[in-house]
């Protein structure tokens, strides 16, 4: 609770951020009660004589339309639940395996940690869209497999950097001092190495938030994704926005923004969050203080005045 | 020789034995990946009385510290005895060796690198409380942290800032804090002023002390600041390249060295009075300490003795009483 006061005082961006990033969850999860269209029997109703309006022309549809007369604004809240349920829970999921693969190597290490390191190797031997592939050509389509699917290649490769950072955790002189206290290996661990690697793993699972949602994107192209017909952000870029770039710009650019307001603000919250939980920066450093911002200003732009005030004198 | 070691083992006061203690570490070097053995700890024998200090002193890679790491079973001996209390360290298990911590404590050197970043002060203090579930209950803990504090010379408000607020010389308290938190009898502190400025050192020995005094605690204290070294404790031991080369008292040390090491240590180290400091005839020793993947043959120090002559450098001299419980290991002093 102290943590939540604390974004919103001192970093006031990270807290709004973190609004935003709620209200994404929100619409995602009341798709049905916002939509202005609601499904009908798991489809959009279409209109094709209605197809291709321009957004903010028509009040019925304020976003505008796609080909087939959809209404842009329904599709895009119910593409949300897809997409936004999708980033976070597959982010969520590749942030534990990784945490958790890479921390055991790490602080276990000998024979434990070579073997695991040669797994890891082997994964990241193959191509990453054909692994990709080939997972959700075992499982199937659907939104759980797709989950799975990205998590599971993404959280082995991503061990590899917490295993670095934990190992270097592992070796100084607190961990040594844990043992000397008579500590055993899971205590080093989760006392000592995880809340010391948190800010890597903070920052890179904020930033990895927005390349789910292009990585959903490109297997719907390939026509791995979700079952055909739901709606999802990448599946209209690559789908229907990209065939019809120059006469429909917008059915890129709204589900574009949304994409980039979603990275954004899972990257900005992360990176307060990170600050906030550091002892020694006390969210002091780095925090996104207007009123700062407007004083450093001022003192900046004082000495030309006082430069100009002398040469009148 | 053999005599000399029972009556070693026979008082009843000491807290701590160690036997022909030897560390070598492998390393694998060459084309033909011969193993060979690093010998950090060759052959140490030492005792060590219950609320007494011994002194552990050398120049760097004499092997001190690894010997520190051996009393505390951080490092398992190639072989020799380690009897404390009554049990042989050797023989004790993982488990065993982690309940063991409670009694036998170290102290490193380091007291920017030894407290986590991200713990308070408190968490810090009472980290070895939790492991051992020595106390339960938050105030209990809480109670016990601020004692902690204000035995080591800070405040108990201090329990809830971070380390990184605290200068050298308060995060060696607040070591030094954590470890007696775990009411430890013996303490191995690996040159734990060493990191500090001179008038914080004075502070830290003078705590060390006072601690001593009060909890009945039993120190190694392992430095190579001779004066340091002198002050704390009762008895020390010399060593070079993995070996004890003179071990007694500290007056009788510092007054009588017997071995030419030692004398050429004391009369390195500076004294605080020019015109004595002047007058007196040093002895310099030349070269580096020899590597201990191959020590010299016979006497250890026989490559960079003045007084070497040919049986220092074919017979190793035995580590012997010359009365007094003075021991010393060289053929100059025990006679041809």
């Amino acid at each position: 609770m102290q943590l939540l006061k604390d974004l919103f005082r001192k970093k006031t961006i990270g807290g709004i951020c973190l609004v935003i990033l709620i209200l994404f969850l929100l619409v995602a999860i009341f798709a049905d009660v916002i939509a202005p269209t609601p499904m009908v029997d798991g489809n959009l109703p279409m209109d094709v004589r209605a197809g291709l309006q321009k957004p903010f022309e028509n009040p019925a549809h304020l976003l505008g339309t796609d080909r087939l007369g959809m209404d842009l604004l329904s599709y895009m809240i119910y593409g949300a639940r897809t997409s936004v349920i999708l980033c976070v829970c597959c982010t969520l999921l590749s942030t534990v395996l990784s945490l958790v693969i890479g921390v055991l190597s790490a602080v276990i290490g000998g024979w434990f940690d070579l073997i695991v390191q040669r797994i890891v190797d082997a994964f990241g031997c193959i191509p990453q869209m054909l692994l990709l592939l080939i997972m959700m050509a075992m499982m199937g389509n659907g939104i759980p497999q797709m989950i799975i699917a990205l998590a599971v290649p993404s959280g082995i490769a991503g061990s590899r950097m917490v295993r670095s950072s934990a190992i270097s955790v592992k070796d100084s002189g607190y961990c040594d001092n844990s043992d000397l206290l008579g500590g055993n290996v899971l205590w080093k661990a989760f006392k000592h190495v995880v809340p010391n690697i948190m800010p890597l793993i903070i920052i890179s699972a904020a930033g990895s938030l927005g390349g789910v949602v292009m990585m959903e994107a490109s297997m719907n192209f390939l026509g791995y994704g979700v079952a055909p017909g739901t709606p999802s952000w990448g599946a209209l870029i690559t789908g229907q926005g990209r065939e019809l770039l120059f006469t429909a710009p917008w059915l890129c650019i709204v589900p574009g923004i949304a994409i980039a307001l979603l990275t954004f603000c899972s990257s900005m919250f992360g990176d307060a969050i990170r600050d906030l939980l550091d002892p020694r920066l006390k969210g002091g450093v780095g925090s996104y203080n207007t009123k700062k911002l407007n004083k450093v200003l001022a003192r900046l732009s004082r000495p030309s005045e006082a430069a100009a005030a002398e040469d009148v004198a | 020789m053999s005599e000399n070691k029972d009556v070693f083992l026979s008082n009843l006061d000491n807290i701590m034995t160690v036997r022909d203690l030897k560390m070598h570490f492998p390393i694998t070097r060459g084309l033909l990946k011969r193993t060979v053995g690093v010998k950090a700890v060759d052959g140490v024998s030492f005792n060590i009385k219950r609320g007494q200090t011994l002194g552990i002193v050398g120049e760097s890679g004499s092997g001190k510290t690894t010997v520190g790491n051996c009393l505390i079973r951080r490092l398992t001996p190639t072989s020799g005895d380690i009897v404390f209390e009554g049990t042989d360290l050797r023989d004790i298990d993982k488990k065993t060796m982690r309940r063991m911590r409670r009694t036998v404590q170290m102290i490193t050197q380091d007291p920017f690198a030894s407290l986590d970043p991200r713990f308070t002060v408190g968490d810090c203090i009472a980290e070895g409380l939790r492991i051992h579930h020595m106390i339960s209950g938050k105030e209990a803990i809480e109670e016990r942290v601020g004692h902690m504090l204000e035995m080591v010379g800070l405040r108990r408000d201090a329990a809830s800032r971070y380390p990184h607020e605290f200068s050298g010389g308060q995060r060696q308290r607040i070591s030094i804090a954590r470890s007696i938190a775990l009411q430890p009898s013996f303490i191995v502190c690996d040159e734990i002023v060493s990191a500090l400025d001179v008038s914080i050192q004075a502070q830290i020995i003078a705590l060390m002390m006072k601690l001593q005094e009060e909890l009945g605690l039993t120190y190694v204290f392992i430095g190579h600041d001779l004066s340091v070294v002198r002050f704390i404790s009762q008895n020390v031991a010399v060593m070079y390249l993995g070996k004890i080369m003179e071990l007694t008292n500290s007056d009788e040390l510092y007054d009588h060295p017997l071995h030419p090491y030692t004398q050429a240590l004391i009369s390195a180290a500076p004294i605080p009075d020019p015109i004595v400091d002047r007058a007196r005839e040093r002895i310099l020793l030349k070269g580096e300490i020899p590597s201990p993947i191959d020590p010299p043959k016979g006497c250890n120090f026989c490559t960079r003795c003045p007084y070497a002559d040919d049986r220092c450098r074919e017979e190793e001299p035995a580590f012997v009483d010359v009365g007094g419980d003075h021991f010393v290991a060289c053929h100059r002093v025990t006679g041809k």
